[in-house]
């Protein structure tokens, strides 16, 4: 495809243009990313009788701006209420919640935010730079890769448990356990769903998430006056713009873990049924494998808040990229954008490049404009966002487990789901309080049906034959890397230990 | 570090430790009666899953007896009662939060978020009037806006939505 | 002190309230139909087929009946979700409508046994299109014809990529097997999209859908052959032959039609309601920006064609009849 600079040049022109729809866009998409219950893709299908009757690139131009934001919004409560707004934003919690408790959960915004907006847009202007190429990779990757990249992420629960093997496995298995309630892949049949119709789907996300965390952790708050820790409330009270400066500092000293945990998100973007959460799980696990100090995650470290949110925004060019190359939407939210593109009566797919280069390209560099002018709109915000944290628990648990529940009901319409999220809030709280840990829980519930739905699907295609998922090179390559993966820990472990045996050693001669 | 939150200076009390590997066996249980007829397509990943989980928690379980039976710890469910003053408020959140599921088929969304929102901060000590107040209305009001008015959700309707229905013509 | 006055309030609000509502409900009832929002189940994902063929639908009967249509997506166990919310949990009050694909749907029915009887709950009164299911590789495979498809099912078992088992596309490609003695593997992917997407890159040898989504693809894929015993649409569809013509076997029609659907008792206890949709349906098969937006969607004009219910129903039962027929290939259940 040749490279048309003054199309480009032209079509960024024209996006900044669109501030007017971008700005209000980005906020909307920043409040239902970060409301659980709410995202990009619900948003949407309720605002489509609005977008359906836009001009189509200003529609597609509020579409991704929503979309965008949406994936960075969902960190902000990961990081201020260990409450993730979406299941790709679960994975902040894990080191974003403890740098809030320390006092630090500005700084901890301005981390997430920087990331995911340089994580997207990087992102994105590589889409733009190399789409053909790209294309290529969802196909690629097929169900027997797409085993071994989930089980990327099931391997987290591993890296999560590291203090407790033992009770980080179980919770992981019950984890997977739940994910496949609900009916079987191939026959549709029902297994496990209690005789409830709700859970013939599988056990939704949403209220699970709310259940698992923000339910339960309100019962743990119940024990405090405030979020905060006694010592880090005296520097949360006195917000100053150092501490957002502070913040850009240190995510600026990690640019390049920003640019290739984005890479990470934008592959698995790419591949059709993958999204954020599978992203992040994996940003995050690999983050913290070729970390100079992976005994610090977990315990409120930057590069743990950077890695999930600079991944779940580079998904957000990826999953376009099927739907713009082959004309087959790579994920939900895309699914909607293609109903409004097919609405005008455009076809999506490889002709799009030469009949309609203006909207093929004008979608990533749409994406690529509202990432830069997202952290315009955000930054400053950072410093009243953390503020939320010095409202008193005896307001905060009431607002936090009222309106989460409605959320639970939000994106299904069932009563039932609020009932569900009740009784994950039971499971979570106790998991808190025995320490199973309730991420590893969430794993399993999120990639257990997806690795079922591959995994079965493999068998199938070789009818049975279990050697399938060791039969395509780059299958075989991911193994490799995976097996790589899950070594280099117990190798560096072992290295550290002969150090210090060898000092010790040295010393006492 | 998993000790931490029992009592101090007394054994560390393990009970608690095993209930939710307890849930996950009967799950487990369950899961293996539902789907005991079906195609090996649709069980295969709920056995390995199951098996793998039956091993982990005998091993759970082992490794508790042990510390048991060595006298190290105990079973008391110390971990999930300690803090009594804060047990209650607990207990009263959940009810509160179930309480708003119970009844909101009957009283329609906006009422019982109202009721639910008193209930919970009552609960967590709120006592004067103005607060109490303003919070639950003001949480029912941008609800009812944002849910009914606006979204047209399908959350119940009761006496609150069909009084302003007129309203917003919803 | 406060605790009684606030109780008191209370009492009094909920008691306003209460009184107040019937009179609110009666007035609601007697409006003219439409009063509000049409909301519209739709038991497949959304951005599938389904949800473009009912929103290019919409906007042209919303100009007859004065209201626009909500939609919410329930894809769960093969649409049985969505049936069984629509049947069991919407008001039974014209405004609550389905829109299915009755083949799959029908078929799914059928070998599931749910909560919902057909046609005692619900019908389907106006159908949308006639969607032929067909055969197609990509274009670069090595099955040029659909004799070589089957040649190449008598040596091994060749793997098929379809949305669902219980669907009329399945069930063609099940039948095709038997007649011709080949063995035929079919993989789900759930969904049409996901379907294409798995024979494009190759994973599967061939796939088996209604034609409008292999037709929209263009020339990356190839249609072999079409279930069906004449070809409506050979030129879209590079002349694939009939499947009967070519192996001289009985295969029956096998189509997809999607259609609107309500339930059974609005149609006799309101029906003033229904005559009104039942009559403005049809209509909207003549405005002509309707053809024209669906012709720009990719999907092959030819396709539309308007049945009414009796169409419909006497549909519906075939399938039954039909997955009644292929029950043991289509369930895998053992013994």
């Amino acid at each position: 495809m040749e490279w048309n600079w003054d199309l480009i040049l032209q079509l960024t022109w024209q996006q900044f243009g669109y501030w007017w729809v971008i700005i209000p866009a980005t906020i909307l998409g920043i409040v239902v990313g970060a409301l659980p219950g709410f995202n990009a893709q619900n948003t949407l299908i309720i605002l489509l009788p609005l977008t359906l009757t836009m001009d189509v690139s200003l529609a597609l131009t509020f579409m991704i701006a929503v979309y965008c934001a949406s994936h960075l919004g969902g960190g902000i409560p990961s990081i201020l209420l260990n409450i993730p707004g979406n299941g790709g934003a679960a994975a902040t919690c894990i080191d974003g919640y403890p740098m809030t408790k320390k006092g630090l959960g500005q700084q901890a915004l301005v981390l997430s935010f920087v990331a995911s907006v340089f994580g997207g847009l990087i992102a994105t202007l590589l889409t733009i730079a190399a789409l053909p190429i790209l294309a290529q990779i969802g196909l690629y990757m097929r169900s027997v890769e797409m085993v071994v990249v989930i089980l990327f992420g099931l391997t987290l629960i591993a890296v999560i448990a590291a203090r407790d093997m033992l009770k980080g496995l179980i919770a992981g298995a019950f984890g997977l356990l739940i994910g496949i309630i609900g009916t079987d892949h191939v026959y549709s049949t029902p297994r496990a769903t209690f005789g409830f119709l709700e859970l013939y789907d599988g056990v939704p996300l949403v209220p699970v998430l709310i259940g698992l965390f923000a339910i339960s952790e309100a019962l743990i708050m119940i024990e405090e006056e405030m979020i905060v820790s006694e010592s880090g409330r005296q520097h949360s009270h006195t917000v100053r713009w150092e501490d957002t400066l502070d913040g850009l500092k240190m995510s600026l000293e990690r640019w390049w873990q920003i640019t290739w945990t984005g890479l990470i998100g934008l592959v698995i973007g790419i591949i059709p049924g993958a999204g954020a959460s599978i992203a992040s799980f994996v940003a995050y696990q690999q983050s913290r494998l070729f970390s100079k100090t992976p005994h610090l995650y977990g315990t409120g470290h930057p590069e743990g808040v950077i890695a999930p949110e600079s991944a779940n925004n580079g998904v957000t060019s990826g999953t376009l990229v099927p739907m713009m190359a082959i004309g087959v939407p790579g994920g939900s939210t895309a699914a909607v954008m293609m109903i409004v593109v097919q609405y005008h009566g455009i076809v999506l797919g490889p002709r799009l490049f030469t009949e309609r280069p203006d909207l093929a390209y004008g979608v990533f560099v749409s994406m690529a404009v509202c990432y830069i002018l997202m952290i315009l709109t955000i930054l400053p915000l950072a410093r009243y966002m953390s503020r939320v944290v010095l409202i008193p628990i005896k307001y905060l648990v009431p607002l936090i487990t009222m309106l989460t529940i409605v959320a639970a009901f939000a994106e299904r319409e069932y009563v039932f789901d609020m009932g569900l999220a009740l009784a994950f809030g039971l499971i979570g709280y106790v998991a808190h309080k025995t320490q199973f840990h309730v991420t590893s829980i969430l794993i399993g519930v999120i990639l257990g049906p997806l690795f079922e739905q591959y995994l079965l699907r493999s068998l199938r295609l070789s009818q049975g034959d279990p050697m399938v998922l060791f039969s395509s090179t780059i299958g075989n390559v991911l193994w490799a890397m995976l097996v790589v993966s899950l070594l280099l820990p117990l190798w560096r472990e072992w290295q550290l230990s002969k150090t210090e045996a060898d000092a010790k050693f040295g010393g006492e001669a | 570090m998993s000790d931490s939150s029992s009592r101090p200076g007394g054994k560390p009390s393990l009970g608690a430790d095993l209930v939710i590997p307890g849930l996950a066996v009967a799950l487990a249980i369950y899961f293996f009666a539902t789907i005991q007829d079906l195609p090996w397509e649709a069980t295969a990943n709920a056995f390995a899953i199951g098996a793998i989980l039956l091993l982990l928690v005998a091993l759970f379980v082992v490794r508790i007896a042990l510390k048991v039976l060595r006298g190290e710890a105990t079973l008391g469910f110390d971990k999930l009662m300690d803090r009594p003053s804060a047990q209650w408020k607990r207990v009263g959140i959940v009810a509160a939060i179930g309480g708003f599921v119970a009844l909101l088929p009957w009283l329609g969304f906006t009422l019982s978020l109202f009721l639910g929102m008193m209930a919970s901060m009552l609960v967590m000590g709120v006592r004067e009037p103005k607060p109490l107040l303003g919070t639950a209305l003001g949480v029912a009001a941008c609800c009812y806006l944002m849910f009914i008015a606006l979204l047209d959700s399908n959350f119940p309707h009761g006496p609150v939505e069909s009084l302003l229905a007129p309203l917003f013509g919803s | 002190m406060t605790h009684l006055t606030r109780r008191s309030i209370l009492q009094g609000t909920v008691a306003t309230l209460a009184l107040a509502a019937p009179a609110i409900r009666r007035a609601e009832a007697q409006a003219a139909f439409p009063s509000r929002n049409m909301k519209v189940v739709i038991p497949t994902n959304q951005g599938g087929g389904a949800d473009r063929l009912a929103r290019t639908f919409d906007d042209h009967w919303t100009k007859m009946i004065g209201k626009p249509f909500e939609y919410d997506f329930y894809p769960g166990a093969a649409g049985q979700v969505g049936y069984e919310l629509f049947v069991n949990r919407r008001d039974r009050d014209g405004h609550n409508l389905l829109f299915g694909n009755m083949g799959p749907e029908m078929i799914m029915y059928t070998l599931q046994n749910p909560k919902y009887k057909f046609p005692d709950d619900f019908q389907y009164f106006c159908r949308l299109d006639v969607d032929d299911s067909v055969l197609f590789v990509r274009a670069q495979s090595p099955f040029k014809r659909i004799e070589d498809v089957v040649a190449e099912a008598k040596k091994r078992s060749v793997n098929v990529a379809t949305s669902r088992i219980p669907h009329p596309a399945s069930i063609g490609v099940l039948a095709l097997g038997s007649a011709t003695q080949s063995k035929f593997n079919l993989v789900p992917y759930a969904g049409g999209n996901p379907t294409m997407v798995a024979v494009l890159n190759g994973e599967v040898d061939v796939g088996v859908l209604p034609g409008a989504n292999p037709i929209a693809m263009g020339d990356r894929i190839r249609i072999l052959t079409v279930f069906n015993n004449k070809n409506a649409l050979a030129a879209k569809m590079g002349n694939a032959p009939p499947v009967n013509q070519v192996f001289g076997t009985k295969i029956p029609d096998l189509y997809s039609s999607r259609a609107w659907a309500i339930h059974t008792e609005v149609i006799n206890k309101y029906p003033d309601r229904f005559k009104l949709l039942n009559e403005t349906a049809p209509k909207v098969f003549d405005v002509p920006a309707y053809r024209a937006e669906y012709e720009k969607t990719g999907a092959p004009i030819e396709s539309v064609q308007y049945g009414d219910r009796d169409t419909c129903t006497k549909y519906a039962m075939a399938m039954i009849e039909l997955a009644n027929e292929y029950r043991s290939l289509l369930t895998g259940k053992k013994g």
